[in-house]
């Protein structure tokens, strides 16, 4: 309520300018921008006028743009439940200052903080064909598993998303140790009065517990794996073989930095920004819901 | 807690995956720590065999591939986007906190969608744009995408940080004529060092490790970043084979996460009230 007690000051328009100007210029310019850029024709980098939405009917006949999308839904399935279901086990047992515990959360927090380039191409070399993953294999005798992980169609998908996962673990760890250093200790104390053991506490106390964090997670991850892949995606694989492990941003960059097609690109990408602006909506208006509840209770 | 503390099967099964997880962890370090001092006939017996070979031959031979001037390239655009950021993020975030003015929320609300709007959807129409305008391989055209790409999350963590302030402070200042703009640098800033150590923390690393816009924006030798220079040095496409100068590349990735390891093991802290501010609030 502090808020009401501000004079109207016109002054803040001042204060705000430089940020605005810049953010403007970077984001919502090259964003009309694209949206003039879906609805042209376009030849040699020039365009060519208007031409009735046939870039958007161009990627909606295109098979490979919905090979695409499927691969982002793919990849999110495969790898926020499991991240999720990891980063709560390992959290718990941290939390409850399993044997070596500092240790463990010093190591988990390196994939986190390292460059996604470093860690991509770390990962190709040790998924190589000749690479020393499949020498592992071979030498524990599962010869079956010596596999081309990241050129191979079937495999190159499945590969990013176990990578993914093997990076983010850290992250949701993070945000999710956060917020049990702030529940209340006593809560578990008394559940262990009551008799109740670990697994109990962890179903019937942890999770209850996390559930706001882990819905902020989901929302992070998701639009993480959308929208800021691009890097991790052409180290390993440049979306091959084919379009096999083609997400929509590494389809943006494709028909627009590689095939020059300019039109049908800007339409993926004004997809992409529909589907960012949906998911950052909706977290707004249920985290201020949320912001409006908690006020009410107090 | 005198009590001693009894290890439960639970404690003893989860192990496993606690130590298979770091196991991997500590290959991928190893790799990174080692591969750079071993010499080209020692890599070709294979990356993760015990090397037997030391030689600072492949920082030598980055360093001739342009890798130096990259670092220095990264360096300029990282700290000038650090000062630029927490300056005019500083600033928004002071309005948004402690000003009223017209829009104030529609201006917020567009500020923070930044935050999730791929790069990727920025890349095409502004490099057209830079063509006209003669940006392309300039370190201000990079800086200022760089600074557009990094304002919006500096506004949120510098607005959730001075919501937390009692604003009876901030009116008390106004009362004794205080200016705004005495208000945030002499009562505000000082009082904001840590989420100024959040700020730059990830303006920096993110900066630094980023790939897209030094690929595309600063292409000139001279001018271009570590990320894209690495890769450049690797033979920049994906599936290389042998035959390419494997500790030379893995010297470039090894010089490139030195910064941030320090940074990290200089100022975990804020790293996490960065994932935290505002997101995990009870």
């Amino acid at each position: 309520m502090a808020k009401n007690k501000l004079t109207y000051r016109n002054n803040g328009y001042w204060f705000l300018l430089p940020a605005l100007l810049v953010v403007a210029f970077i984001f919502l310019n090259p964003i009309i921008r694209m949206f003039l850029f879906s609805l042209e024709g376009w030849k040699y980098l020039r365009p060519t006028g208007f031409n009735n939405f046939e870039n958007y009917l161009a990627l909606l006949t295109d098979p490979h743009f919905y090979g695409t999308l499927s691969n982002n839904v793919i990849i999110i399935i495969g790898v926020v439940p499991a991240v999720i279901v990891i980063s709560l086990t390992f959290a718990q047992a941290i939390f409850g200052k399993i044997p070596g515990y500092s240790l463990y959360t010093f190591l988990f927090f390196i994939p986190v903080v390292l460059p996604d380039i470093v860690v991509a191409k770390i990962l190709t070399e040790v998924l190589n064909k000749a690479g020393p993953l499949n020498d592992f294999f071979n030498w524990l005798g599962l010869g079956f598993l010596d596999q081309d992980w990241l050129g191979a169609p079937g495999l190159s998908l499945f590969t990013i998303i176990v990578s993914l996962i093997w990076k983010n673990i850290g992250f949701a760890l993070l945000l999710f140790l956060a917020r049990l250093t702030t529940v209340d200790i006593s809560i578990y104390e008394a559940a262990e009065i009551d008799g109740a053991s670990a697994t109990q506490k962890f179903f019937f106390i942890t999770i209850p517990m996390l559930a706001s964090t882990i819905s902020v997670y989901v929302v992070l991850q998701v639009i993480g794996l959308m929208s800021f892949l691009f890097s991790y995606i052409h180290v390993m694989t440049a979306g091959g073989p084919g379009y096999s492990s083609t997400v929509l941003e590494y389809f943006i960059y494709l028909n627009t930095f590689r095939l020059q097609e300019i039109g049908v690109g800007s339409a993926a990408g004004m997809i992409l920004i529909v589907i960012t602006m949906i998911f950052i909506y909706n977290y707004l208006f249920a985290s201020r819901k949320k912001a409006a509840k908690a006020q009410e209770i107090r | 807690m005198g009590r001693k503390r009894r290890i439960t099967w639970l404690e003893l099964l989860l192990q496993i995956p606690f130590i298979a997880y770091s196991a991997t962890i500590l290959v991928i370090c190893f790799l990174l720590v080692f591969t750079p001092f071993r010499s080209t006939a020692d890599l070709a017996r294979g990356i993760l065999v015990s090397p037997n070979s030391f030689t600072f031959d492949n920082f030598a031979d980055a360093w001739r591939n342009g890798l130096g001037i990259a670092i220095k390239n990264s360096m300029t655009l990282s700290l000038l986007t650090c000062l630029f950021t927490a300056l005019l993020g500083g600033f928004a975030g002071y309005a948004f906190s402690f000003l009223r003015f017209r829009l104030r929320n529609g201006l917020y609300i567009f500020m923070y969608s930044g935050i999730y709007v791929s790069t990727m959807l920025i890349a095409l129409p502004l490099f057209l744009q830079y063509r006209q305008l003669g940006l392309v391989n300039s370190m201000f055209g990079a800086l200022l995408i760089f600074l557009g790409l990094r304002l919006p999350f500096s506004v949120y963590l510098f607005k959730n940080f001075f919501d937390e302030f009692s604003i009876e402070l901030i009116e008390a200042a106004r009362i004794d004529g205080l200016a705004d703009l005495r208000i945030f640098f002499w009562i505000v800033m000082p009082l904001s060092v840590g989420v100024l150590s959040t700020v730059i923390l990830f303006n920096f690393t993110a900066v630094w490790s980023d790939y897209l816009i030094g690929l595309l924006f600063l292409q000139k030798d001279s001018l271009m970043t570590i990320m894209p220079r690495i890769m450049n040095i690797f033979g920049s496409g994906p599936m290389v084979t042998q035959a390419t100068p494997l500790g030379q590349g893995f010297a470039g990735l090894l010089v490139s996460t030195i910064p941030i390891i320090v940074i990290y093991a200089l100022a975990k802290k804020h790293y996490i009230t960065g994932l935290t501010l505002g997101s995990v609030k009870s």
